[in-house]
């Protein structure tokens, strides 16, 4: 799960924060006694659930609705903010000591909020209702596990595959692509498929004579400054690494296998001409233009996540198709990824809240989400019910299932992240705007972000 | 007469107007002020003494902080993003403010005539400014992207395509551009006012005196647009100071660091970072920087004449 939409701004913010600064110093820590397990003393507990994804509110709002039946003395509130200010609004809220009571965590910021004592260990709860654990995906709930606690239940996961027209694909004659393959030295039948579904103004393609790149009116692929969704599958595809372990504060974004990856994805817009490029595929807009464009009938495939589903599908005016990523010199390698919902460490209900966290990663209310088509579930034996939902509505979308059973890598995990991630993404939009190569875009970025990730 | 001239004819002198409403209307004007008070105290006044103490900390929002003496300021003037932000945001203000003020000027004596459907052409330009500066940046980032409106637009044309937003040298003025785009309009309202303000026996005068339409733009208008020019360079090269609403949605200070302004730089390191401290020291010194070009401005309008007509 990863930013949608990234043009939401807080200015407000900042006002808030600076006089919450006021009083936050001597912020309360939570010695308030209320055990508001919400069953015994009949009083009403409030809680706050923050999340960022306006497409899954909707489910889990629904979740929420069967919770409050079952739990009448809790009261939930959901509280949505998009991605590109949910981390500054839950920080800030954190140091004025009021942050919502149950929230959505990402690998990506939880080594942060750990280490600062801002996250409840779960732990001590899952013993004494004797959760069974086996029942997750092991690799994800490792994700949240931090010195023997357990700071997050897993209660869904998402993969990368290729989103494809297939009107174009028909169009063109071309069979769906689900047996690409990839490698840096010749972009493999991925590229050529890409380059038999570029076209210019003439109808010509990449490679034939007379092919404008100037003037090209619709392309095969979409290559863009896009982590998750885009290089990292690559890099990972060509037995590169993104960092040496979780923890640590080394990328290893520069070694030769990766450099190669990334050379020949940039080399896709501005040698075979296959992706729209410039700032179309750069940060911080990549990830909504790409889906605009896939919309638009302009880009015939790209790659993106399970979570972008939901809004891709209304947005086309096409069948969407999803084919499992094109198989590396490493095989096929998706990075997977998984939120969990995380409880305050401040809250004055923690038992209110567990009861909350511990109904949200249960299968009741991973059914109700998984059937909706909201998110995968973190249960695998429930994952078929995603899986029935959008073939109901003509979406094929087991290649995201077939690849989570399949080689996966997970996010960075590691402290001072956000800022290490800002690094490499500045230096990499540079990378695909063509302005340097991706030798020297990888020794930066791995500079600056190692850098920050040790906290300077 | 005009609102100008009005004001300055009715004027008292200025004791007889302090004993007078003290004593005559006891606390009510107190009263009128105490709802803005609280705003400016709450909103404006304790953030700013808050920054001013953070500045002196390191804190990470999440952790208790811990006192920094002045090293968050050391760190400022050693740091080379904070001078090249600082040195980009005064190029962003040059490449704003003059054709900003230029064209708002124009727009305000075109708009200045009595023609039928005027009315229509003034709230015409005042709309970009009514719009939500989040909205504006998302609009104009589709029509500039390289498969977007502007150019599609200059193909059809046969001019050269430009990646406005992902060019170093282009997309701090593209960036300027919709802000000019957006503020032109409001700032012309200043001045239409006065314009609106300036006596026409002062024009008829000089018409009788022979004088072509520029030397009247010279000799009376602009001389008597002196006090609006001030507030409006006043105003607007702060407001461009702080420029970030549009970077931020356009193009978060890429590419490179071509549009990383100051206050953009100040809001990566406070609110992504959470390196509270040091942004808080960077906060301070755009405060002072801004403050030594205020009152520069109002030194440079000191210095010349404005017009008592009462």
């Amino acid at each position: 799960m990863k930013k949608n939409k990234t043009w939401k701004w807080i200015t407000g913010a900042s006002v808030l924060s600076l006089t919450c600064a006021v009083t936050a110093c001597g912020s309360p820590q939570s010695s308030n006694t209320s055990s508001g397990g919400g069953s015994s003393d009949g009083k009403v507990v409030h809680l706050t659930y923050m999340l960022w994804d306006p497409n899954e509110e909707v489910g889990y709002q629904k979740s929420i609705d069967v919770f409050e039946k079952l739990h009448p003395n809790i009261q939930v509130t959901i509280e949505q903010y998009p991605w590109a200010q949910y981390w500054q609004k839950l920080q800030t809220e954190m140091a004025a000591g009021d942050a919502p009571d149950v929230f959505w965590d990402h690998v990506t910021y939880f080594p942060t909020f750990v280490q600062n004592g801002q996250l409840l260990n779960l732990k001590p709860f899952i013993e004494k209702d004797h959760l069974n654990l086996s029942i997750y995906y092991p690799n994800l709930l490792k994700q949240y596990e931090y010195q023997g606690g357990i700071y997050g239940l897993p209660k869904d996961w998402d993969t990368i595959a290729i989103f494809y027209n297939k009107n174009l694909f028909k169009k063109a004659g071309i069979p769906a692509p689900n047996h690409l393959t990839w490698n840096p030295q010749n972009g493999g039948t991925l590229l050529q498929t890409a380059e038999e579904l570029t076209v210019d103004a003439n109808g010509k393609h990449p490679g034939q004579p007379g092919f404008n790149p100037n003037d090209i009116k619709q392309y095969g692929f979409f290559s863009g400054n896009n982590n998750q969704v885009f290089y990292y599958n690559f890099i990972a595809e060509n037995g590169g690494k993104i960092i040496y372990h979780p923890f640590c504060h080394k990328m290893l974004l520069n070694s030769p296998q990766s450099v190669a990856a990334l050379q020949n994805l940039v080399d896709m817009i501005y040698k075979y001409h296959v992706s729209p490029g410039g700032s179309d595929v750069t940060q911080p807009n990549v990830g909504s233009n790409a889906i605009q464009l896939f919309d638009e009938g302009k880009v015939a495939m790209y790659t993106d996540g399970d979570w972008d589903l939901t809004p891709v599908v209304k947005g086309a005016n096409f069948p969407v198709g999803i084919a499992p990523l094109p198989v590396g010199p490493d095989g096929r390698v998706s990075v997977m990824n998984g939120l969990s919902d995380a409880i305050y460490a401040h809250t004055k209900h923690p038992h209110a809240a567990w009861e909350l966290v511990k109904w949200l990663a249960s299968k009741q209310s991973e059914k109700i989400l998984a059937s909706g088509g909201y998110v995968w579930p973190g249960i695998p034996s429930l994952a078929p019910l995603f899986a029935e939902s959008w073939a109901k509505r003509g979406v094929n979308v087991t290649p995201f299932l077939n690849e989570s059973h399949g080689q996966t890598i997970s996010f960075p995990i590691t402290t001072n992240w956000s800022q290490a991630s800002t690094a490499i993404d500045n230096e990499f939009n540079l990378l695909w705007l063509n302005q340097i190569s991706a030798q020297k875009a990888a020794q930066v970025a791995v500079q600056n972000a190692d850098a920050a990730l040790s906290g300077q | 007469m005009s609102f100008d001239t009005k004001m300055l004819s009715t004027r008292m002198p200025r004791e007889k107007i302090k004993k007078s409403k003290l004593t005559s209307q006891g606390i009510t004007p107190y009263l009128f002020v105490f709802p803005s008070f609280v705003g400016v105290l709450l909103f404006m006044l304790i953030p700013a003494i808050a920054v001013l103490v953070i500045s002196l900390l390191h804190w990470n929002l999440l952790s208790s902080p811990s006192f920094a003496g002045l090293s968050n300021y050391t760190k400022v003037f050693h740091d080379p993003t904070a001078l090249h932000s600082m040195l980009i945001t005064v190029y962003y203000v040059l490449l704003n403010i003059p054709l900003q003020t230029v064209l708002a000027i124009i727009l305000a004596l075109l708009l200045n005539r009595r023609l039928p459907g005027m009315a229509i052409f003034r709230a015409l330009f005042v709309i970009p400014w009514l719009a939500m500066p989040v909205a504006v940046g998302v609009v104009w980032q589709w029509i500039l992207q390289p498969t977007g409106m502007l150019d599609s637009l200059l193909q059809v044309l046969h001019l050269p395509q430009i990646d406005w937003l992902g060019t170093q040298h282009w997309a701090l003025p593209a960036v300027a551009m919709v802000n000019i785009w957006q503020w032109t309009g409001y700032n012309m309202l200043f001045f239409l006012a006065g314009l609106q303000g300036i006596p026409a026996y002062l024009y008829e005068a000089a018409e009788l005196d022979g004088a072509s339409p520029i030397r009247k733009f010279f000799t009376i208008t602009l001389p008597l647009l002196r006090p609006t020019l001030l507030f409006v360079l006043i105003t607007s090269v702060i407001g461009s100071f702080q420029v970030f609403d549009t970077v931020y949605v356009m193009t978060q200070g890429g590419p490179g660091q071509a549009t990383n302004v100051y206050n953009f730089y100040i809001f990566q390191e406070g609110f992504q970072f959470f390196h509270m401290g040091f942004a808080s020291a960077l906060s301070v010194i755009l405060f002072v920087v801004i403050l030594l070009v205020t009152l520069l401005q109002f030194a440079y309008f000191r210095n010349r004449t404005t017009y008592d007509l009462s």
